[in-house]
């Protein structure tokens, strides 16, 4: 019976070696080439300290604090070998060490920097790089107070900006909700006393994580609630542990690195149920940071520096085929070694580290590249035929749908999901989860403009899209822009030509015409939608119109429009016929005649506007058989040269509303015989609002008198006539005239406020 | 019976299986809970660096004459650093404090408190009385991978006489330095553009300063030499990088 038993044993024993797995790794089934490509020496990174280092959307950017002063930043695109020179950011003062700087990738590609401004507790700092590559001004995101050091930042592609320091023994964040235009206060992280350096990290989701060590050893991690971190343990404390760094993969999964003193980098990864099983990928001794990061595929890539200088870099697949460690060594000694990873076709890694030649500090950056297990991806593009661009970005116009399109397809995805201006997840998205689709080069996709999305800012709207085949492989989330146009934006307005351009000041011609060119064509002054000649000031005015305004239209109605003629910078100035006026007839008729004007932008939104102008040449005529108009003066007792023109029993006849738009009023210090045909009188239009109160304020008796107002003397009568206008400028034969002495002239005074020194 | 005796067989083959059975699911699952992996072997091969070779015994020195020997401490134990004080260049977190240590009778630079990183600025050792003018300090050192060794004269607050050299496998040049620091500032006064000195090598160096005369020795041979007036008097010390991994031994100060 005892050997049947010990036979069942290694029967037993036999079957589950080949079922129990030693170890999870599955070694080597595809190989991830794990390669590197490059190592530069950033320029003007001199007595650099912590460098940091992100990637998002292919683009990587480095961000260092460098010369004890700079605050600097690289940037290029992910595959290229090396940087150009660096950005200045601002001022970051002192020792290098403290007043670091840090940068953080939105899955959109916007950088956002953080620094201390100076190792002696200056205000930290934040700024952001947009994806065209311009640099926003910087604002403060906490004030200046006691010395801090070891500033990290997160920013989300929906304006949350994060930034987390040490100061006084604890780990301090504020953060911004409106992309950093306004801050909430400082308040602390938790109850754990600090140890060197945070690490933050945003996902595509915009998840915020944060990673930080503590004084007696033990490593923690912190998610975003929207006001603080809800923090949690990671590490067991059974061992002296620090230097956590922290990535999130694209399917939301939180990833903490993190060294053991005496050797070993470990990692682990957040479990539903709250866990953090820890692996040990290596049972070297490092120094500075456990280093990881995630690319948008879900592949891992581990970094840090050894105890002989070297760089070391190691590679998991989402598959969990593991590469390396590759060890990059050249003769001076690394430190404090960061790394990002994105995916563009293959992993992209840069790493940056310290590098101390002897004398000097510098900041090195390796680019390697690997191939992840997961192959789906797709390159998207929204609106691929349309050739409006702003920047790279496609304008549409007032559309429901756009068209997305792929310029690349890897793998055989067959289903996607979308969502407005924020990552897709599995309980929220605009396109109600994930949809069956034909994922090709060739056929694009129609999705709906969600109502989120704003139509009239002309700011770029983000599609972040994820595709997937049928056994659940999901791709990275990528995000794709376009902005919509959904109106023509502008004014528009056709009047009297004439208005304002012409002079002020008229004589009375020989013959009683208005004697104001010698054409005769049009007013001095009246109501723009009248004009004694049948021509029209047209301008359209684009401002800031969104795609631009692309072509104008007139006629005498909208649903008689004649050939369009384009726009040029958005703006257009012209004088025009009024549509359809009869000119064969002479004289030429009073009418009033509509006028309409369409605008089209370059997107085909469409402003439409009309008028109505009247001709009228007809002199109006002043009711002096069955009236007697009069006109009373009333001087300005401050200043008596001003004064008021009071006018009764004015009756006007004229086409025009009213009879009148106003009048024309001259001086003389003479008495005038006929007003009409003095050709010394020199006539002023002055607009008449109120018909039933006809007043004009104010008018000066010194008004364009062929004397200075400083030689009149006391007791001089002022001899003022006035004609009435249409609002065509057609004056009254009729005039109204009256007299008045002034005993003393008193001219206005313009008092100013005493001042006291 | 024989069909009884077959079923006990039976029974006890599979006894013996389930044991089994059970005991390889504990063993696989019921361990793998929160920090302790150091139970499984890592994931990645760890690569072999340079494999670091015994520190030999110091060379024996030289004996001083006891009448100009101003400082000669002895490294015991821990509690000899006591006679010194260190200071680090920038520094303003306790724990970013250089480590140092007594082992096998010398001083050794260990690295830093915070968790032990290395961190490549200055950090150096004083003994003595800022009063002393005119003297030879000299020191025996053994460098593992640190890069950075030096002497300091006439050191008042931030203001120096230094040797600083640099081992042969930084690029950074030159690699042989006489400097003058004042309030944190240095100034080359004599440089030697040499290779650089080996790790894993024990090096006698002495730096002499007399009047305004200064000199450089490296086993014994004059390597560099300048005149400067400005500083007088002050402490000797000790100079390296917060690197770890370099010892001092035989520190010794002596009047001129």
């Amino acid at each position: 019976m005892f050997r049947a038993f010990f036979i069942g044993v290694f029967s037993a024993l036999i079957v589950l070696a080949g079922v129990l797995p030693i170890n999870a790794v599955v070694q080597a089934q595809t190989a991830p080439n794990l390669q590197a490509i490059s190592r530069q020496t950033l320029p003007s990174s001199t007595e650099a300290k912590i460098p940091d280092v992100a990637a998002a959307n292919k683009i990587v950017a480095v961000a260092d604090t460098g010369n004890k002063r700079d605050a600097m930043s690289w940037v290029k695109a992910d595959s290229a070998a090396t940087f150009g020179d660096p950005a200045r950011l601002g001022d970051a003062n002192g020792i290098s060490l403290y007043a670091n700087t840090a940068v953080s990738a939105a899955p959109n590609g916007v950088m956002t920097y953080a620094w201390i401004s100076s190792d002696s507790g200056g205000p930290i700092f934040v700024r952001q790089r947009a994806v065209d590559g311009t640099l926003l001004p910087q604002v403060q995101a906490a004030p200046g107070t006691s010395f801090r050091a070891y500033v990290d930042v997160a920013a989300t592609t929906t304006g949350t900006i994060v930034v987390v320091w040490s100061q006084d023994r604890f780990f301090r964040y504020s953060y911004s909700n409106n992309n950093g235009a306004t801050w909430s206060g400082v308040d602390i992280v938790s109850d754990k006393e600090s140890l060197n350096v945070p690490a933050l990290s945003v996902g595509a989701d915009n998840r915020i994580m944060l990673a930080f060590g503590a004084a007696t050893g033990i490593i923690y991690a912190g998610t975003w609630n929207g006001t603080g971190f809800s923090v949690e343990q990671v590490s067991s404390g059974n061992a002296y542990e620090a230097d956590p760094t922290i990535a999130v993969g694209p399917d939301g999964t939180a990833y903490v690195a993190w060294r053991r003193i005496g050797g070993g980098y470990y990692y682990a990864a957040r479990q539903a149920t709250g866990a953090w099983p820890a692996s040990r990928l290596s049972s070297a001794e490092l120094y500075g940071f456990a280093s990881i990061a995630s690319d948008e595929s879900g592949n891992l890539v581990f970094a840090w520096a050894d105890t002989g200088g070297g760089i070391n870099v190691a590679y998991k697949t989402v598959d969990n085929v593991f590469g390396g460690p590759v060890r990059m060594i050249q003769g001076d000694a690394n430190f404090m070694v960061r790394v990002a990873m994105n995916s563009n076709g293959k992993s992209w890694i840069h790493v940056a580290a310290e590098r101390h030649g002897g004398s000097g500090l510098h900041t090195d950056y390796v680019l390697l590249s690997a191939q992840g297990a997961a192959a789906m991806s797709v390159s998207p593009v929204l609106e691929p035929s349309v050739t409006l661009l702003k920047g790279t970005t496609p304008i549409v116009g007032n559309k429901t749908s756009v068209n997305l399109g792929f310029s690349a397809v890897s793998g055989s995805p067959n289903q996607i999901r979308w969502r407005w201006n924020v990552a897709p997840t599995d309980t929220l998205s605009d396109s109600g989860g994930w949809q069956a689709a034909t994922i090709t080069t060739t056929v694009p996709i129609l999705v709906p403009i969600a109502a989120s999305v704003n139509t009239t800012d002309c700011l770029s709207e983000t599609l972040y899209i994820q595709v997937r085949d049928s056994t659940t492989t999901a791709s990275e989330v990528k995000p794709v822009n376009v902005i919509v146009d959904s109106q023509a934006s502008g004014s528009v307005r056709a009047v009297n030509p004439y208005i304002g351009n012409k002079s002020t000041v008229f004589t009375a011609g020989q013959d009683v015409q208005p004697a104001d060119l010698t054409t005769d064509t049009g007013a001095s002054d009246g109501d723009p939608n009248y004009t004694r000649w049948p021509q029209l000031y047209l301008e359209v005015n684009g401002g800031a119109e969104c795609s631009g305004l692309s072509q104008l239209q007139t006629g005498a109605s909208l649903a008689a429009l004649g050939t369009p003629f384009g726009i040029v910078n958005n703006f257009l100035a012209t004088a025009i016929l009024i549509p359809n006026y009869n000119f064969s007839t002479m004289p030429i008729p009073q009418s009033s005649s509509t006028v309409a004007v369409r605008v089209s932008d370059k997107v085909g939104n469409l402003l439409d506007y009309t008028n109505v102008i009247t001709v009228d040449t007809i002199k109006p005529v002043l009711n002096t058989l069955t009236l007697t108009p009069t006109l009373i003066i009333t001087v300005n007792p401050s200043a008596t040269i001003l004064a008021d023109l009071k006018f009764s029993d004015i009756q006007v006849t004229d086409a025009y509303p009213g009879g009148y738009w106003g009048a024309w009023v001259t001086n003389s210090l003479t008495p005038v015989t006929n007003p009409l045909t003095d050709t010394a009188l020199l006539w002023t239009p002055v607009r008449i609002p109120d018909q039933a109160n006809p007043v004009i304020k104010g008018w000066s008796l010194a008004s364009r008198l062929p004397v200075s107002f400083k030689s009149l003397q006391p007791n001089t009568t002022f001899y003022v006539y006035t004609r009435f206008l249409d609002g065509a400028g057609n004056p009254t034969d009729g005039v109204i005239s009256q007299t008045i002495t002034l005993a003393n002239i008193t001219l206005p005074r313009q008092f100013l406020p005493a001042v006291r020194r | 019976m024989k069909r009884r005796q077959g079923t006990n067989t039976l029974i006890a083959g599979i006894a013996g299986a389930v044991v089994v059975v059970v005991v390889s699911l504990v063993v696989t699952f019921g361990m793998r809970s929160q920090g302790q992996a150091q139970e499984e072997p890592p994931i990645l091969p760890t690569l072999s660096l340079s494999p670091t070779p015994n520190i030999p015994p110091s060379p024996t020195p030289v004996p001083a004459v006891a009448s100009t020997v101003l400082a000669k401490p002895e490294f015991r134990s821990d509690d000899s650093l006591t006679l010194w004080e260190f200071v680090d260049v920038g520094v303003k977190l306790p724990e970013d404090h250089s480590v140092w240590h007594v082992v096998d009778g010398a001083l050794l630079q260990d690295r830093t408190g915070a968790a032990g990183n290395p961190n490549p600025y200055e950090t150096m050792a004083f003994i003595g009385s800022p009063a002393w003018t005119n003297y030879t300090v000299s020191t025996r050192f053994y460098d593992q991978g640190n890069g950075n060794a030096g002497l300091v004269a006439r050191r008042q607050g931030e203001s120096f006489y230094r040797l600083r050299m640099l081992a042969s496998f930084f690029s950074d040049t030159p690699r042989l330095i006489l400097e003058k620091v004042v309030n944190g500032e240095a100034t080359p006064l004599a440089t030697r553009d040499v290779p650089g000195y080996e790790i894993h090598t024990w090096y006698t160096i002495a730096l002499s300063a007399n009047g305004p005369s200064l000199q450089a020795f490296v086993n014994g041979e004059l390597v560099l030499e300048a005149k400067d007036s400005a500083l007088s008097s002050g402490q000797p010390g000790l100079f390296t990088r917060a690197v770890g991994k370099l010892r001092f031994g035989d520190f010794v100060v002596t009047s001129l």
